[in-house]
C-alpha cells in the first residue's frame, strides 16, 4: 500500500495545476493544494485508494468553488457587467485582427487581449501569468509589430482593409 | 512617457472601448466548473458574446502552469504539521527503492495467479465482490510509439488520423498528469478525427483518472469500436475498467471477455481482479 508521502509526490503537481486553473494566483492554488493533502491526511483512513487522484482533484475543485464563493461576495463582477454601457463595434475588430496575424503565439495574444481588452497594467498582466514586466513588454512590442504589419498587409491587399482599420497605422 | 508607451495608447484609442469582460481567472475557473451557478451562467452569456474571451480561454488554456517549486513543496507540507518532519530529500531515495521492491513482488504475484486456471462464473457475486471490481486501480497506458507507423503521419487535410504534431500537446498534458487539460484536448481531437482511435482512446483513460466513471465509459465504449489491432486490446482493457467503475452491470462479463483472451497484454489482470473480487471459481 502505498504511504502519504508518496501520493503527495504522486499527485501534488497536478492538483496544484487544477487549483492554479482554478483560481489564477499562485498563492491561493498552494493553499488549496495545501488543503487537499490536509483533508487526505485527515481523512486517510476512511478514503478508498483506488479512488486516487479523481478524489484529490474533486475536493480541489470543492476548495477552488469554495475561493470563488468568498470572492464573488466582495467583487460581484456579475454585477458589474449588468452595468457595462451597450457593446459597441471597435474602430479595430481585435478578434479578427487576432485570427489574421498566424505568427501570434499564445502568450503573444493573452499579452494583448489583457493588456487592451482587459486594460491591465503590463505589472498585472506578468503576475497573472507567471512573468516578468519585461517579458510582458517584450511580448507586447512583437505581438503590436506583427499586428502592424498584418493591418498594413491587408491594407495592400486592399479586400479586407475596411474591416480591419482605417489607415494601417498603430 | 516612453515611445512604446505612445505606441500603445494610439492602439488603445483605435480599439475603443471594449466590453466588460470577467477576470481571466474567472473564465478559467468557469472552464474547471467551479463557479457558483449564477456566475457560472454570467460567464457563459459572456462567451456566447464575446468574441475575444473565446480566444483568451483557448489560449490560457493552452499554456501549462508550472509544477510547484521546491520551496513551495515545503511551504505545504509545512502547512500540515503532523508530517512536516518527514519530507527530506534523503528519504525519497529509500522510498524509491521500496515503490520497486512492492513493483516486483506485485508483478510476481500476478504471475503466480496467472498460472492458476481461473474459470470465469458471471452469477453469484456478492456485494463486496462488486465493491472490489468497482475500485479496481487504474494503470497509466504510455503514449503510442511514434517511432515507426503506429501513428499514421497524415498525408492530406482529409485524412481520418491526426498527425503527431496534433496529438502532441494532448500527450504532453497526458504525460504531466494534468488530466484535465489532456481530456479537453483529447477531446477536441476526437471530434476532428471521429474516426481515430487515439484521441478517443486516451480521452477515456483521461476521464477516468478524473473520475468521470460514465463519461470515460461512453468514450471507451466508442473507442474499442474502432480501435487499431494494436490497440484493441488496451481499449477492451480500459472498458472494462470504465464499465466497473461506472458499476455497469456488464462490467464482470467485460473483465471475463480481457481474462479469457490469452493473446491479451491484459488477461492476467482480469484474472486477478475477478479472482480478488470472487468472480472466478
Amino acid at each position: 500500500m502505498r504511504t502519504f508521502e508518496e501520493i503527495y509526490r504522486e499527485h501534488s503537481d497536478a492538483v496544484f495545476r487544477i487549483a492554479l486553473r482554478a483560481v489564477m494566483r499562485r498563492e491561493i492554488a498552494q493553499e488549496i493544494t495545501s488543503e487537499v493533502f490536509l483533508a487526505l491526511h485527515q481523512n486517510w483512513d476512511r478514503i478508498d485508494r483506488s479512488q486516487l487522484p479523481a478524489w484529490l482533484f474533486t475536493v480541489a475543485k470543492r476548495r477552488a468553488a469554495d475561493y470563488w464563493r468568498r470572492w464573488y461576495v466582495e467583487d460581484n463582477w456579475v454585477s458589474l457587467a449588468k452595468q457595462e454601457p451597450q457593446w459597441r463595434e471597435p474602430e479595430i475588430p481585435l478578434d479578427r485582427l487576432l485570427k489574421k496575424c498566424e505568427n501570434l503565439k499564445p502568450v503573444h495574444r493573452i499579452c494583448i487581449i489583457l493588456r487592451f481588452a482587459h486594460g491591465m497594467s503590463r505589472e498585472e498582466i506578468a503576475q497573472k501569468i507567471g512573468l516578468s514586466e519585461l517579458q510582458v513588454k517584450g511580448h507586447l512590442q512583437y505581438a503590436l509589430k506583427l499586428l502592424r504589419e498584418t493591418m498594413v498587409a491587408q491594407k495592400m491587399q486592399g479586400s479586407t482593409s475596411e474591416e480591419m482599420s482605417t489607415d494601417g497605422q498603430l | 512617457m516612453d515611445n512604446f508607451d505612445e505606441i500603445e495608447s494610439s492602439f488603445a484609442e483605435k480599439l475603443g472601448q471594449m466590453s466588460k469582460c470577467p477576470p481571466p481567472e474567472m473564465l478559467l475557473a468557469h472552464r474547471q466548473g467551479a463557479l457558483p451557478d449564477d456566475a457560472g451562467s454570467a460567464v457563459e452569456r459572456h462567451l456566447k458574446r464575446c468574441k475575444i474571451c473565446p480566444i483568451l480561454l483557448e489560449d490560457l488554456d493552452s499554456i501549462s502552469p508550472e509544477k510547484l517549486s521546491s520551496a513551495e513543496h515545503r511551504e505545504i507540507w509545512s502547512r500540515i504539521p503532523e508530517l512536516a518532519p518527514k519530507l527530506s530529500a534523503g528519504r525519497w531515495q529509500w522510498y524509491a527503492a521500496l515503490v520497486a521492491a512492492c513493483a516486483v513482488l506485485a508483478v510476481g504475484i500476478a504471475l503466480l495467479m496467472g498460472r492458476q486456471r481461473l474459470v470465469p462464473k458471471g452469477s453469484g457475486r456478492s456485494p463486496e465482490s462488486s465493491t472490489a471490481i468497482a475500485s479496481l486501480l487504474i494503470e497509466k497506458l504510455a503514449p503510442p510509439k511514434t517511432a515507426g507507423s503506429e501513428i499514421v503521419l497524415r498525408g492530406d487535410v482529409s485524412s481520418a488520423e491526426p498527425t503527431v504534431a496534433e496529438l502532441e500537446p494532448a500527450f504532453a498534458a497526458y504525460q504531466k498528469n494534468d488530466y484535465g487539460v489532456a481530456a479537453d484536448r483529447f477531446g477536441a481531437l476526437a471530434k476532428q478525427f471521429p474516426k481515430s482511435d487515439v484521441p478517443i482512446l486516451y480521452l477515456g483513460i483521461s476521464q477516468l483518472f478524473l473520475g468521470e466513471n460514465k463519461a470515460a465509459l461512453r468514450s471507451l465504449i466508442e473507442a474499442e469500436a474502432i480501435a487499431q489491432p494494436g490497440r484493441r486490446d488496451a481499449a477492451a482493457w480500459y472498458h472494462a475498467v470504465a464499465a466497473a467503475r461506472s458499476h455497469a452491470p456488464n462490467a464482470v462479463s467485460l473483465l471475463q471477455s480481457v481474462c479469457g483472451n490469452p493473446a491479451s497484454a491484459y488477461s492476467q489482470k482480469a484474472c486477478s481482479v475477478l479472482s480478488s473480487s470472487g468472480s472466478v471459481q
